[in-house]
């Protein structure tokens, strides 16, 4: 068969075209899974920071803990020792329940004030579930009064402080 | 110019190519808009319920408080609520986003298309504090009051925001926020009701009355069934309504209203803005759920009770309440106590006839905790 030298350069042409075609869809492709990978993480970051906000959220209102007086209403970030105390046992027996709570995360209650004497307890993790695979821990801090009823003074309750502290991980 | 046939086809050729070509690359981009359009509308629905469920939780947390939220950019949008076994599901009708959760409360119409929300968060107390009820409002709801009693007024005044009357007898106006906050209640006479642009009307009809027939020369004969429901309080049950043509058919069997005395009762409440009894049910069973791992909280604490007072025989809060006698906090806690665990189980089975006897138990201890707390003793809540 007979080739005509301006049937090449015409096949050359249309390959050059569909050449620069496909390298044009090729950039196009690699420039929008950059751009969704990019999406993507930011979004999932998002998430992350939601959910470390709802879960400090969640956490400072629990009525497993807050202060409570009678039938008026629950004492704002103060956290009774003695429902703290047992919180950390009914919250681990029943994992699946505060898991759908907490899902991955750790909340531990550290008290600053009254010192505790040598020996006793000022730390109380609460909830520990840590996820196996974690690739990032996002902690929050909110410091609370701590009641303790029974360290009475004059017939009152005794107030302290401390720092709650919520780790969600991703 | 003398034309050849081979030419000729060469051309017809190439713009056969041209237009195939051409229309393999405008399907390839039409491919490829159409399946973005839909992966950014699923995102936009995902983002749109995750949102919410964070304004939810927040709202939810925030004790007797109520909050306004403007969602007129999604006017076009339904929202559906249901809930059943003791998990809601919440999203974008006709979507596949939705969002579980079996720990939360809410209470709500079983569809909202609204330009806004009112988020109304009141705690379930049996008798301390359990959790909050979330209660989510669309502003175009219509809520009439049929008949009268203490709470009507009480629920009237709670849900318009109506302030008391100054000292020269007249009523303040409500601050722009206030109105935001405004929930549609009135008492009217059922001819009297014009739904307008209402997307649903609810009736509540006091003091063991029925739902009246609606007339036919009614602006609510106009409704469709699905948009107009009723709830009948009476004495301590509450029974669901639809409307079917004109007039009022049950929906399921009375169920027992399962709460102390006192004002702002969230579990009546509740049953005003649940959409059904499944979804009223579905919030109570949550909430019993949660009732029996605080109450393990609560156990501990009446032992460390019973252990401070103990051998303080002096002490009047050791004769009163921690030593074995009639008025005993262990006593009284462990009766609460049983009766918590047989209504958790009833109510999962939906039997909440079983829960009466946690109601007097609940009371009991609720006048024992007060006499603690009048007395200066370490009360239990």
């Amino acid at each position: 068969m007979k080739r005509t030298k301006r049937g090449q350069v015409h096949m050359s042409e249309t390959i050059a075209v569909l050449f620069i075609f496909f390298i044009l869809v090729l950039f196009g492709s690699i420039f929008y899974y950059k751009y969704s990978e990019v999406s993507f993480n930011q979004q999932q970051d998002e998430l992350f920071a939601r959910r470390a906000i709802d879960t400090t959220t969640k956490t400072l209102f629990l009525p497993e803990l807050l202060c409570s007086k009678g039938d008026a209403e629950a004492e704002q970030f103060c956290f009774d020792m003695m429902k703290l105390k047992s919180a950390e046992s009914v919250f681990a027996d029943n994992k699946n329940y505060y898991f759908n709570m907490f899902s991955y995360a750790k909340i531990t209650v550290k008290q600053y004030y009254p010192e505790v004497p040598d020996g006793g307890t000022d730390t109380w993790t609460i909830y520990d579930n840590q996820k196996p695979d974690t690739t990032k821990t996002k902690p929050t801090y909110f410091i609370v009064t701590l009641k303790d009823e029974s360290q009475q003074s004059n017939g009152e309750p005794t107030y302290g402080f401390g720092v709650v502290t919520v780790e969600v991980y991703s | 110019m003398e034309k050849t046939k081979q030419g000729q086809i060469q051309i017809t050729f190439h713009w056969i190519y041209i237009v195939i070509a051409g229309a393999i690359i405008l399907l390839f981009f039409v491919g490829l808009v159409v399946k973005q359009k839909a992966v950014s509308e699923e995102q936009l629905s995902f983002e749109v319920v995750q949102i919410m469920e964070s304004i939810f939780t927040a709202a939810e947390v925030s004790e007797s408080t109520k909050n306004s939220i403007d969602i007129s950019g999604l006017a076009d949008t339904e929202f559906f609520f249901n809930c059943e076994d003791g998990v809601s599901n919440f999203g974008i009708q006709e979507q596949g986003t939705r969002v579980q959760n079996s720990i939360n409360p809410m209470f709500s119409m079983k569809t909202i298309q609204a330009p806004r929300l009112v988020l109304w968060s009141l705690p379930y107390k049996l008798p301390y504090k359990v959790i909050d009820f979330l209660f989510v409002i669309p502003s175009n709801a219509k809520y009439v009051l049929i008949g009268e009693d203490d709470f009507s007024d009480e629920f009237e005044r709670a849900a318009s925001t109506k302030k008391e009357t100054d000292e020269n007898g007249e009523t303040p106006e409500l601050t722009p926020r206030e109105e935001l906050l405004k929930i549609d209640v009135e008492y009217k006479e059922i001819l009297q009701i014009d739904p307008g642009a209402s997307s649903h009307v609810r009736l509540i009809v006091v003091n063991d009355n029925q739902p009246p027939d609606i007339p036919s020369s009614s602006k609510l004969s106009t409704l469709p069934d699905d948009k107009v429901s009723a709830v009948v309080f009476s004495g301590n049950t509450v029974q669901y309504y639809r409307k079917s043509a004109n007039s009022f058919v049950q929906d399921g069997s009375p169920v027992p209203l399962i709460m102390v005395p006192g004002e702002r009762q969230a579990a009546k409440y509740a049953a005003i803005f649940a959409g059904d009894d499944d979804i009223y049910k579905c919030g109570m069973q949550k909430a019993f759920t949660r009732l029996t791992y605080l109450s393990e909280i609560y156990t501990s604490k009446t032992a460390d009770i019973i252990d401070f007072y103990d051998g303080q025989t002096d002490n009047i809060c050791y004769s009163t309440f921690t030593s074995i006698g009639t008025n005993n906090i262990q006593q009284e806690f462990n009766v609460y106590l049983s009766a918590v665990n047989t209504c958790n189980v009833a109510i999962t089975l939906s039997e909440f006839d079983s829960c009466t006897s946690l109601i007097v138990s609940a009371v009991n201890l609720m006048t024992l905790n007060k006499d603690m707390r009048d007395t200066n003793c370490i009360a239990l809540y």
